[in-house]
């Protein structure tokens, strides 16, 4: 099994196959990514296409000390952001203020009810936390499916976003509570 | 220790806490109902979020990536690149004997031009010939067309009506047998 060093520098050398073995090794994690992002199957498959076309042009660029898979991320994120700068969405920044949030309880008082996901069968479940994640800003969103979804330790999303850990633990508990907040309003 | 927020218990979840607030926290929980609620609560949506299950991937999705970084070039261009090469080559090496040698442009194009004259007359000459062996091999062809024809016309006044009806259904069938057979090569090239 080669690791993504090796496959980075035998793509540099004109070896084809190695390039085969990136997109065969990340093109599930980008496409769950990016299909959160975009909530649009088709144009999630285009995205992932182009991540790993800029990802080849750009294969010189990429220095050995930083990890693959963050720089990869990055040029996805990127993507992702031009895609919603063009849509003119202000929500991409993680510097402003989420009024929503600001309100919220340090504690919450719990109920006896059944927890949110309790209710329902798993295939609503799985619709629902879908619809919820989409309605949360894409700022907060994209930290939330890092973390989650593609299974980033914290170290590694900070390193992708450039901020420091604190802020993004902070931000992934604030994307949680929201779409915790958006499960209970539809039920 | 006071009720958990519900950032440590989202925390605690994940396993992001030292050794001494896990246990502190599971030292509480021990004795807070309502706290173990709220961790029941996130737990089963975390658990439902970590069980979504990923988008659905085309199989020949890695292909099409690599067609589009790696595109192929065209049998055609290649072979325009490579007369283009060829003819770039031979003009300099055309150049560089015409530099070391003592002949004058003007010479060189005469003796050129000849050359090129030569080469077209023998050509004419050849085309007239291929076309004159052509139209004897077409005129053989029309002849053994009306022997065929008149061989049938004889048969004919020899074969019962129904059986030529017969005969002439039977080629008809066995010719769009064979004509359905090689329809993909003769469409697409392609091997049957």
């Amino acid at each position: 099994m080669f690791d993504d060093k090796d496959l980075v520098k035998r793509t540099l050398d004109g070896d084809k196959e190695a390039f085969e073995m990136i997109v065969q090794r990340y093109k599930q994690p980008l496409l769950n990514y990016i299909g959160r992002m975009v909530g649009e199957r088709e144009r999630a498959l285009d995205f992932t296409q182009d991540v790993f076309i800029k990802t080849y042009a750009s294969l010189h660029t990429y220095r050995p000390q930083h990890k693959f898979s963050t720089w990869l991320f990055k040029i996805a994120s990127n993507l992702t952001i031009d895609y919603w700068r063009k849509k003119k969405i202000d929500a991409y920044s993680l510097d402003q203020t989420r009024d929503d949030m600001d309100d919220r309880p340090s504690i919450q008082i719990p109920s006896k009810d059944p927890s949110v996901v309790e209710k329902f069968e798993l295939r609503e479940i799985r619709e629902r936390i879908d619809n919820a994640m989409q309605k949360i800003p894409p700022s907060l969103r994209e930290l939330f499916v890092w973390r989650h979804i593609n299974e980033f330790s914290y170290d590694e999303i900070a390193e992708i976003k450039g901020l420091p850990v604190g802020t993004i633990k902070n931000k992934v508990f604030q994307a949680k509570e929201l779409i915790r907040r958006n499960l209970e309003e539809r039920q | 220790m006071s009720c958990l927020s519900v950032e440590e218990i989202y925390l605690y979840l994940e396993d992001e806490l030292s050794a001494e607030e896990r246990t502190s926290i599971e030292k509480h929980l021990s004795a807070c109902e309502s706290c173990t609620i709220l961790l029941e609560d996130r737990k089963g949506m975390m658990q439902a979020v970590q069980d979504l299950p990923p988008l659905d991937m085309p199989a020949d999705f890695t292909e099409q990536v690599m067609a589009k970084v790696f595109p192929r070039r065209s049998p055609v261009k290649i072979w325009i690149a490579g007369l283009a090469t060829a003819f770039s080559l031979m003009m300099f090496i055309f150049l560089a004997i015409f530099l070391q040698s003592d002949l004058s442009f003007s010479s060189t194009f005469v003796s050129l031009n000849s050359s090129l004259w030569a080469f077209v007359k023998n050509l004419s000459v050849f085309t007239i010939k291929l076309i004159k062996i052509v139209s004897v091999i077409f005129g053989i062809l029309i002849q053994f067309l009306s022997f065929v024809v008149k061989t049938l016309g004889s048969l004919a006044t020899l074969i019962r009506p129904e059986f030529q009806i017969f005969l002439i259904l039977l080629t008809i069938i066995l010719s769009l047998s064979a004509l359905y057979m090689m329809r993909r090569k003769i469409w697409t090239g392609d091997k049957i």
